[in-house]
């Protein structure tokens, strides 16, 4: 095969391949938070659980608990994006997306945008 | 005594292991050591274990770079090896490709060392500022690849830009696959399986191989590496693969050797200073410092100086480890059939891949061989891949 067609082929495979790769991850589901380990801080996660210890800090940052019936796992949501999160109650059900960082030893879950707070 | 020797000796061996192993990190192990710590802090001293997990992560950041040269395996903190290390054993200079990671490795531990006591006195009162600028860093960055680095070919390279940030997008930030295997499919699409099979294309061998090596200027490979690799060690996120790109454009496209001192550098400074920041700024930047945060919260002075003491027991057998199996995986690499010895190797990583991630992982390593075969048949330089991991950082960084 010669190089101009090589770099067609490729260009079509990846675009193919990521368009398969966002059909996957629009299809998903959340992962479970007893999976969440070390290993993932800094990478973003998919979570659902209910919410526990809701508290609003006097800065306007929201802090909680989420729970899923396997593990639990801090959430902070930073006071730049809780300004734009009202859906967060105690004992609510939700989804978020966020980064998986660390804080005094424990895990927690950072959501980035409103948008990443699913109620 | 004896207790911590053997603890150490364990983690050379682990870190070894973890190191020659693609797809397997050193913090897989350390998982484990951080579920097994009860036990282990009931029967051994704190210094023992935080001893064994230094050991692990110094060995590891040796010996990682024999299968990211030798087969074009890559793990995330040695990826950008693949590229200069391949050519170099193409031209019968693998070991001296390893060699040169190992100098770097070497001088980063000096540096480390050395610019301790600046960090102890400056960091706190800088890093706010440092954390603050990496983002646009990043971004000027992946600017100055697509314009400078390619000339001519500027608009493939933003292609390349754009093809690699969406895949890493989708695998950090989606959760498609676990996130602890995440970035191996990816990495070994990008940069092994399509390397091996360009080599494939153009019917390349690896001729007889040779365990001398030429003399190299070596200082500003290991400065610009360790400095690199301080950075990786001590920012959220900014792993050494990251912090190696912002510092390839000081060597261009030309000058592969020093560009592998200052890899070596990197990883074994990123290794090094991810466990100082401990001390530094109370954070754990990696797997392995976790492990540490979680046996000893509140680090003294005295225990910064057992840990630069284990960092500098360690290195002698990391060296020596990595410089022996490096001239067994030379002496091997070139009794084989290259193209029979691709072959094999592709399909390993495949397995590897499927075992470790399934279905959607091989359709992760698809997706990123294909990107990697594009970038190459397009002339763009190779590292303008590396925004597979550098726009989701500076997304991370932005919010």
């Amino acid at each position: 095969m010669d190089d101009g067609r090589m770099l067609g082929l490729s260009f079509a495979l990846s675009t193919i391949g990521l368009v398969l790769l966002f059909m996957v991850s629009e299809a998903q589901g959340p992962v479970p938070i007893s999976s969440l380990t070390p290993d993932d801080m800094g990478s973003g996660v998919y979570v659902k659980g209910t919410v526990h210890g809701l508290r609003r800090s006097a800065d306007g940052h929201l802090f909680f608990v989420l729970e899923d019936g396997e593990g639990r796992i801090n959430v902070a949501i930073f006071k730049g994006v809780a300004h734009d999160v009202s859906c967060v109650e105690e004992g609510r059900e939700i989804a978020l997306r966020g980064v998986v960082d660390e804080y005094r030893g424990e895990l927690e879950v950072v959501p980035r945008r409103a948008g990443d707070v699913e109620c | 005594m004896l207790d911590l020797l053997a603890f150490i000796f364990l983690g050379v061996l682990l870190g070894t292991f973890t190191g020659l192993v693609p797809g397997i990190h050193v913090n897989t192990v350390v998982i484990v050591v951080i579920a097994l710590l009860p036990a282990l802090l009931e029967s051994f001293t704190p210094y023992s274990v935080i001893a064994l997990v230094i050991a692990m992560s110094l060995v590891h950041s040796y010996v990682d770079y024999i299968p990211s040269i030798f087969l074009g395996a890559p793990q995330e903190d040695s990826v950008l090896s693949v590229l200069p290390g391949h050519r170099l054993l193409l031209k019968g200079r693998g070991y001296e490709a390893v060699r040169l990671t190992v100098v770097g490795g070497l001088g980063a531990t000096v540096m480390g060392l050395l610019m301790l006591l600046a960090g102890i006195m400056v960091l706190p009162a800088v890093y706010p500022y440092v954390r603050a600028a990496v983002p646009y860093l990043l971004i000027a960055l992946l600017f100055y690849i697509v314009w400078m680095q390619n000339r001519g070919r500027q608009l493939y390279a933003a292609l390349a830009v754009l093809y690699s940030g969406l895949l890493g997008i989708l695998i950090l930030d989606r959760g498609i696959i676990s996130l602890k295997y995440a970035l191996f499919p990816a990495l070994t699409g990008l940069f092994g399986v399509s390397t091996l099979l360009t080599s494939l294309r153009t019917n390349a061998s690896i001729p007889p191989q040779t365990l001398e090596w030429e003399p190299v200027r070596y200082g500003k490979g290991v400065l610009a590496g360790s400095f690199a690799g301080a950075l990786a060690g001590l920012l959220p996120s900014i792993g050494s693969s990251q912090s190696a790109t912002l510092i390839q454009g000081l060597f261009g496209g030309g000058d592969e050797k020093e560009f592998l001192i200052a890899l070596g550098g990197v990883n074994t400074a990123n290794s090094i200073y991810a466990f100082l920041a401990l001390y530094l700024i109370g954070r754990a930047r990696s797997g392995a410092s976790i492990a540490v945060k979680e046996i000893m919260d509140v680090l003294s002075p005295a225990d910064l100086l057992f840990m630069v003491s284990v960092v500098l027991f360690t290195t002698f057998f990391a060296v020596f480890i990595t410089l022996e199996l490096a001239k067994m995986g030379a002496l091997f690499v070139q009794s084989l059939d290259y193209r029979s010895f691709s072959l094999v190797i592709i399909a390993f990583l495949t397995l590897l891949v499927d075992l470790l991630t399934g279905w959607r992982g091989l359709l992760i390593l698809a997706t990123a061989s294909a990107i990697g075969l594009f970038v190459q048949e397009a002339g763009v330089n190779r590292s303008t891949s590396m925004a597979v991991l550098i726009v989701p950082t500076i997304i991370y960084f932005l919010g």
